[in-house]
């Protein structure tokens, strides 16, 4: 099987893209970005092959979070050339290449190079069920099965819970993520009835009209842009409305997706497939 | 040479300022003609919204507040202090050049029409200062940055840039919480090793994009302090890099940037000698409970 193959297999049990809005601002490649970087615009599609060549034959598939350097040496090691990442590996939000490579990531594609190694993204919401699984997997992690429907998975997920503390829910992401160092801007005893989950959080602007809805009290994303949500949520508690912010880490947020992904993956090829953690070490200093 | 020109607008500064013309204070657009004056620099509002954002520009002007961002709790601090010209660094309306037609929230967001009513009602106005509170001599948040971490000793002045802070070998966890608890967090995240020894560190604020980032990382420091940062491109690459070379990032927030807010407030008391002016200070909105 070769790399495309997998990708078609991959492509044909989760389903088409979710769809999207146009998006707001062009995004900009990394390095012709100034201030605030090469953000991921709304419109934007990131799946595909983004380094090595996806035509060379697949002898060992890895999937993680997002592939550093340490997740393809051990790929590596474990004799695996197809590394699949949920998120943006290259420096770049899109994985689109830099003019000049800095040391660490042109160190990091000379690796890819010379191991003969493939790196495909896929990180957008997809609409068949297994697609869905993926989008969810988080949240599934977290207790939380049913999303309602209607909404399209591309703009987040929403659930209405039975009476829970935002406390609660901070512990069950810790241990979904495996990361401790969240950032939560509200009442840890505040009860919530309805959750929502960023399904795509490295792009401004966007996750307003969530966290605005009514139905619910708590969003987690895995990053936000601090002078937008952060401070639309503080405003809305200084109003009296019961609202909290979880930001969990866009790294993180991502490991029951790539555990996911692994698991419905191994049963459907005849090669070995691991799940690698990202093991992104960020320490509260305390 | 003195310039003519200057030398009367400072002359209509003063008078707008003296105790005689109290009696009717300057309107929104005089007290921003008089920043842009007074500022030295020449005024380019693009590309980020440097101009009166909100509000009547005829509205007389009975005090100043500077701040990070125009919070509704910063907005209720000024109205107690009589304070209706609102300065802050960053966006108020939850998009970054407060452009409402391309706002992702409904006119009807029951916050932003709340917003909106204190505002109109108080007869405030906003007007923002970001690239120029950037372009002041030195960098204004930069300057209250470094002066909040009491590090003006410790900047290397033979190093151009950005601040290159030069400290007594410390570990990564103290050196942590000396910048915690000098910028008043109440998180602080921090990736590395704790017990690596830091000698030089490498600052920036705010969310100055991935290259100047990835600058900072590469720059040789042992650690580097960032304001806000898109993770799987700046955190990665640090990651990546700790393969051949250790590093230690600290992760201050966007309100490392507060400070320098602090010190635009006491410029503007000298510009406005007549007027009540004040920061108004934001704390670190985030926690992490157990």
């Amino acid at each position: 099987m070769r790399g495309h193959d997998l990708f078609d297999l991959l492509r044909r049990g989760l389903g088409p893209e979710a769809h999207r809005h146009r998006g707001i601002d062009a995004p900009a490649r990394r390095d012709t970005a100034i201030a605030g970087g090469s953000y991921r615009a709304p419109g934007t599609l990131v799946d595909g092959f983004r380094a090595g060549d996806g035509d060379a034959e697949v002898k060992g598939i890895v999937v993680t979070a997002r592939a550093s350097t340490a997740v393809l040496r051990q790929a590596i090691a474990l004799g695996a050339n197809l590394i699949i990442s949920r998120q943006a590996f290259l420096g770049d939000s899109q994985d689109r290449p830099v003019g000049k490579p800095e040391p660490a990531l042109a160190e990091k594609l000379a690796l890819i190079e010379q191991h003969g190694l493939a790196v495909l993204r896929l990180q957008d919401p997809r609409t068949g069920p297994h697609g869905r699984s993926l989008t969810e997997a988080l949240a599934r992690a977290a207790g939380f099965q049913r999303p309602i429907t209607g909404l399209n998975p591309a703009e987040g997920l929403v659930y209405r819970t039975p009476p829970l503390t935002v406390g609660e829910i901070v512990k069950r992401i810790k241990v979904a993520t495996g990361s401790h160092a969240i950032r939560l801007i509200g009442d840890p005893a505040m009860p919530i009835r309805g959750l929502a989950f960023a399904t795509e959080t490295n792009r401004p602007n966007a996750l307003a009209p969530l966290i605005s809805r009514r139905d619910v009290n708590l969003l987690v994303a895995g990053e936000v842009h601090e002078t937008e949500t952060s401070a639309y949520v503080q405003d809305a508690i200084s109003l009296g409305q019961p609202k909290a912010l979880l930001l969990a880490g866009t790294i993180a947020l991502e490991e029951p997706a790539a555990q996911r992904l692994a698991e419905r993956l191994r049963p459907r090829v005849a090669i070995p497939v691991a799940y690698l953690p990202s093991q992104m070490p960020l320490i509260d200093v305390i | 040479m003195i310039d003519r020109r200057m030398t009367l607008a400072g002359m209509a500064g003063a008078l707008l300022a003296s105790p005689t013309r109290a009696a009717t204070p300057p309107t929104a657009r005089e007290v921003f003609a008089e920043i842009r004056r007074a500022s030295g620099q020449k005024w380019d509002p693009n590309p980020t919204d440097d101009r009166i954002i909100y509000g009547d520009p005829n509205a007389p002007i009975s005090g100043i507040g500077t701040c990070f961002t125009a919070g509704i709790d910063v907005l209720r601090r000024a109205k107690a202090a009589g304070l209706n010209y609102i300065v802050p660094h960053e966006a108020s309306f939850f998009e970054r050049y407060d452009d409402f037609a391309e706002s992702a929230l409904r006119d009807a967001d029951p916050v932003l029409v709340a917003k909106r009513r204190l505002l109109d009602e108080n007869r405030m106005v906003i007007q923002r200062m970001h690239a120029h509170a950037h372009s002041r001599p030195g960098d204004a948040i930069m300057t209250g940055l470094i002066r909040q971490l009491g590090w003006e000793q410790q900047r290397a002045a033979d190093k151009p840039g950005l601040p290159w802070i030069v400290l007594p070998p410390a570990s990564a966890i103290e050196v942590g919480r000396h910048i915690k608890s000098r910028l008043g967090r109440r998180t602080m995240r921090m990736y590395g090793d704790p017990a690596r020894v830091i000698r030089t560190i490498s600052v920036s604020a705010g969310m100055p994009g991935e290259n100047l980032q990835i600058q900072q990382l590469e720059s040789g420091a042992d650690a580097v302090l960032l304001g806000e940062v898109r993770e799987p491109e700046v955190l990665g690459y640090a990651q990546d890099m700790a393969e051949r070379r250790p590093i230690t990032v600290y992760l201050s927030g966007h309100t490392g940037e507060d400070p320098g807010m602090g010190l635009l407030a006491e410029w503007l008391k000298t510009v406005f000698p007549a007027l009540p002016v004040r920061w108004l200070e934001v704390a670190d909105p985030y926690t992490n409970p157990a």
